[in-house]
């Protein structure tokens, strides 16, 4: 077994497992000195794909234009009715179904962030979910994800450095530096074949982990990263796969996928194997169509994410210190209702941040408020952007994930602090 | 064949019985190669013709006199039949090719003795039918499978992308494999529409027609999970019964679609009640591309033009189901006038002729030099590889152009770019429904559900993209550490098939302790699989696999088929 692990390490491209190996040429530009992180943390970035309406999540009850544009959908002002806005902070107020998240709010270990964009949004999911992911405006189609460039520029305490739950490895996680994707610990195992099973890994090492003696294509690189990726993080997931788990402090988490994804995630976590990144996607955000108000398909599907949360946070206790969740999205949505009771593609739109080293945060809702008057709106359609969501991620990679190299991450960008962290 | 007395025990009662005296020796025609032939020295193939009035048992292909190894025969009753060459088994140079038919009484017939030249292939542009072939097949089809090579190196290339890029869907052959999909997916679901699709894409004898179709529903991608069941049955049946035709012929086949009605909302977008959803996808995803030079002015213009345009609810004149149809709805139009990328379109003048505006945009949408540009990018990505060689795509653009959008004009021009038959062409990782569909072709094996589980696990199934855009083209999107973990395990689970390809025979635990026969298996099995040489790396890898100590040899056959196609080169095309 030892022999197979040595063969393994020597072999092509695995180094960069442990985050220690960038094959040059990477970046055009300048290379960054790969630098150990700084923290131990975990970074729980919540994709909520579509384009979530944050106005209806973190609602602007202070504002009276924000009722005269949302004739059917809007969330009344509160009223603790179950059926009205929960106040955070006398303008802001959260959505009924999201209360899950008042105490959080309450005991200041959630922010939100209003108002975050850029200035050249397209209005496309395809686009802006990019634009998020590769954390580059502009041409970014042979760019890496923003995460993978932390993974890529820094080095961690682990093997297993970041993990995709939900079933495919999305853009914000791809590039150079290993991640999994999966959908749950559990599944994750290599298939049993007649013969030995140690011989079948080194067999298979060997055809993928091989320096090739010709000029390596593309493809075959990938391939053999990805090989090497999945042969070292099986072995080590199988042996967590084993323990079953218990969540702590009376933590019971739903029966829904976005909290069988929490369950995952605080299950890496706690099983201490340096996982710094874990990715969740969980989409249907595009309500063209009969979103709802504090009742309706909007509102189920954020009861099922707030609830998992909050879930979440109970289960990991202490440990959330050390823990960030943080939610992105493609774009918010039209300020006005459309004709089908839904909202079209917009512009500006909020994020949640709960955990980590929010807590000092003396405001719960941050960023400038630009208003909803016709007047002010972007396009006199849209939510305008007063914070770059640039500012938002480097600070996450900084001051949370403990890299040095902002720069390298989230580059061509001046970066501005927004006092999340 | 002639009949003799003979006796059999029935029940235990002896009884007489004719008996079958086989004393005619089997017909056999060689199709390829010809006399005068070039065969690649990295490896090539021989098809023959042969029947036998009882029972075939085997070939030999002789070259120069001495019998090559040619060790896994795959053996069919009769009909055409290709077996191919692995490189060490040709030398190059002038040489002289026979084939030997032998039955199972031991009558033979020996082909005339075919003159070839074994040489090697250009250094940048493949020259030779054999490896020609084997890109075309890997590429405009879904893999080596036999029949696919045997058309294609006995028809000619360019009569074989002729007729296969020409054919209409609805022969005997697909009609039966129609039939049999209904069959083994008799209900509603999801995965029985999967499954359907899917062994459809195993047993077609059309993959060039069908790999298209699966292009085109890709890039006018909907999510079944909003359509429907039904809905998107109806669009892969309209898209199969459309196949490769002009441009226009598709965008209207998705624009009058329900299932993309529903997906977008544009079912929903009415007079005063308006959504804009299809009306920007319909330009950013289908025609022009994000960089087509619209604004948002032209989006809401067009929304406003589609109005009323779109799916309704309707039940069958017989009571039959409910589900939606195509409808358009002229009293739902918003008739104004509306200015698209700078053209002026009236008001509408009648309720009648309301529709023809929409018509007349979506010709003008298909008309675009940017929608020639955005779709040879989209055409060359897939058929060649990303990023899409900029030559290809100008000559693909300019086709377009010429041809009113002639898709199979375009993929004519493609096929005879040097960029497509680049010797070192960038190998493309396959999709999880590429990949198993394409090592079960070369099996021929029908495992419909195993491609659904690998589909669902690897979070790619058919038809499951949310997002508008459709699966991406890109090699990165194929390579994540939880695909490849299913692939294999995809391997695993229908292991036995693969392993029916292989003759048990050639993995008896004695003969299989000498090194050079294990070369010559795993050389065999790149040959047949792949129509290339192993990797060294690759050929390490299978060795240390055939070398175990495995008692059983049959469990030994399963192991290195099941590893066979978990090896790198079987995850690209």
């Amino acid at each position: 077994m030892e022999t197979t692990r040595r063969q393994f390490l020597r072999a092509t491209g695995t180094a960069a497992i442990f985050g220690s190996f960038v094959p040059g040429n990477l970046f055009a530009g300048s290379q960054p000195i790969v630098k150990p992180v700084t923290k131990g943390r975990t970074l729980v970035a919540v994709f909520l794909r579509g384009g979530i309406d944050g106005l209806n999540l973190v609602v602007p009850h202070g504002d009276p234009d924000y009722y005269k544009h949302r004739k059917n959908i809007a969330i009344p002002k509160p009223a603790r009715d179950g059926k009205s806005a929960l106040d955070i902070d006398g303008f802001f107020g959260l959505h009924p179904l999201a209360g899950s998240l008042e105490p959080l709010f309450k005991d200041r270990s959630a922010v939100a962030l209003q108002a975050v964009g850029y200035e050249k949004n397209t209005r496309s999911h395809f686009e802006e979910q990019d634009r998020w992911e590769a954390g580059v405006i502009g041409n970014s189609l042979s760019s890496d994800g923003w995460l993978n460039r932390h993974l890529a520029s820094s080095t961690g305490h682990g093997s297993i450095r970041a993990v995709s739950i939900g079933g495919s490895l999305p853009r914000i996680l791809r590039g150079r530096a290993p991640a999994y994707a999966i959908r749950g610990i559990a599944d994750l195992s290599m298939p049993r074949m007649y013969g030995d099973a140690e011989v079948a890994r080194a067999a298979l090492e060997t055809a993928y982990c091989t320096k090739p003696e010709a000029k390596c294509d593309a493809s075959n690189e990938l391939l053999s990263k990805t090989a090497a990726a999945t042969l070292e993080g099986t072995r080590q997931l199988e042996a967590i796969a084993k323990i079953e788990y218990k969540p702590a402090n009376g933590a019971k988490y739903g029966s829904t996928g976005i909290a069988r994804q929490f369950l995952e995630a605080a299950r890496l976590i706690k099983s201490g194997i340096g996982t710094e990144l874990i990715e969740l996607d969980y989409g249907g955000w595009d309500t063209h169509n009969a979103q709802g108000g504090a009742q309706g398909g909007y509102a189920n599907r954020l009861k099922d994410l707030t609830d998992a949360i909050a879930t979440f946070t109970k289960d990991l206790g202490h440990q959330m210190n050390d823990v960030l969740v943080l939610t992105l999205s493609d774009f918010g949505r039209t300020v006005t209702e459309n004709g089908t009771g839904g909202t079209d593609h917009g512009w500006a739109n909020c994020m949640i941040a709960i955990g980590g080293g929010v807590t000092k945060n003396a405001k719960p809702v941050l960023g400038e408020w630009p208003g909803l008057a016709s007047e002010n709106l972007y396009q006199k359609r849209d939510l305008k952007h007063t914070t770059d969501f640039r500012d938002v991620l480097g600070e996450v990679v900084s001051s949370h994930l403990g890299n040095e190299n902002i720069a390298h991450v989230i580059p061509d960008h001046k970066h501005k602090a927004v006092g999340l962290l | 064949m002639t009949l003799a007395d003979g006796q059999a025990a029935i029940g235990g009662i002896s009884i007489d019985t004719p008996k079958f005296i086989d004393d005619t020796p089997p017909s056999l025609q060689v199709l390829y190669p010809r006399s005068g032939a070039k065969l690649s020295a990295n490896g090539d193939a021989v098809i023959v013709t042969a029947f036998d009035d009882l029972k075939l048992s085997h070939f030999e292909v002789q070259i120069d006199g001495a019998k090559t190894p040619n060790i896994f025969q795959s053996i069919r009753d009769s009909g055409s039949m290709i077996f191919h060459l692995p490189k060490n088994s040709l030398e190059k140079g002038n040489h002289k090719i026979q084939i030997t038919a032998i039955d199972t009484s031991g009558k033979q017939t020996k082909s005339p003795a075919i003159s070839v030249e074994i040489r090697d292939g250009d250094k940048t542009t493949l020259d030779l039918p054999y490896p020609r072939a084997v890109r075309l097949a890997n590429r405009l089809a879904f893999g080596q499978d036999s029949q696919t090579m045997i058309s294609i190196l006995t028809q000619g290339e360019e009569a074989w992308v002729a007729e296969e890029t020409t054919n209409s869907w609805g022969s005997t052959h697909d009609q039966l494999i129609e039939a049999y999909a209904r069959v083994l997916f008799p209900d509603s679901s999801e995965n029985s529409l999967r499954g359907r699709v899917i062994t459809h894409l195993l047993a077609t004898r059309n993959a060039v027609r069908s790999r298209f179709t699966m292009f085109a529903q890709n890039h006018f991608s909907t999510w079944m999970a909003k359509t429907g069941v039904g809905a998107k049955w109806r669009e892969n049946q309209e898209f199969r019964d459309v196949g490769m035709t002009r441009f226009h012929d598709l965008l209207l086949t998705s624009a009058t679609s329900p299932a993309m009605m529903v997906y977008l909302d544009q079912q929903n977008s009415l007079a005063l009640q308006l959504n804009e959803n299809y009306a920007r996808e319909v330009m950013e995803l289908h025609t022009v591309g994000v960089r087509g030079g619209y604004q948002q002015s032209d989006v809401t213009s067009l929304a406003q033009l589609l109005t009323g345009w779109g799916a309704q609810r309707e039940a069958t004149m017989d009571g039959g189901a409910v589900d939606y149809n195509y409808r358009f709805s002229p009293y739902l139009n918003e008739g104004t006038s509306q200015t698209i990328f700078g053209l002026k379109i009236p008001a509408s003048s009648s309720p009648d002729t309301a529709d023809d505006r929409i018509a007349q945009i979506i010709e003008m949408l298909a008309c675009r030099p940017q929608t020639a540009r955005f779709m040879a990018g989209k055409m060359a990505a897939h058929y060649i590889g990303v990023p899409a060689n900029p030559e290809v795509v100008d000559a693909m653009t300019r086709e377009y152009l010429r041809t009113n959008g002639d898709l199979r004009r375009m993929v004519a021009v493609l096929v005879k770019s040097p960029h497509f038959m680049a010797v070192n062409l960038a190998p493309k990782v396959m999709t999880p429904i590429e990949f198993g569909v394409s090592v079960q072709r070369e099996s021929r094996s029908i495992h419909p559900w195993s491609v659904i589980g690998l589909g669902n696990r690897s979070g790619r199934n058919l038809f499951d993209r949310s997002s508008p855009d459709g699966y991406p083209e890109t090699n990165e999107e194929y390579a994540d550490s939880n695909y490849q973990l299913q692939k294999w395990s995809f391997c695993k689970e229908i292991e036995q098939s693969f392993a029916n390809a292989l003759p048990q025979a050639q993995f008896d635990k004695e003969k299989i302790k000498d090194a050079s026969h294990r070369d010559a298996v795993i050389d065999q099995a790149y040959a047949t699989h792949r129509g290339s040489a192993p990797s060294s790396a690759s050929r390490e890898a299978l060795h240390s696999i055939l070398s175990q100590e495995i008692a059983d040899s049959n469990h030994r056959r399963i192991l290195f088929a099941t590893f066979l196609h978990m090896m790198p080169e079987f995850q690209t095309r």
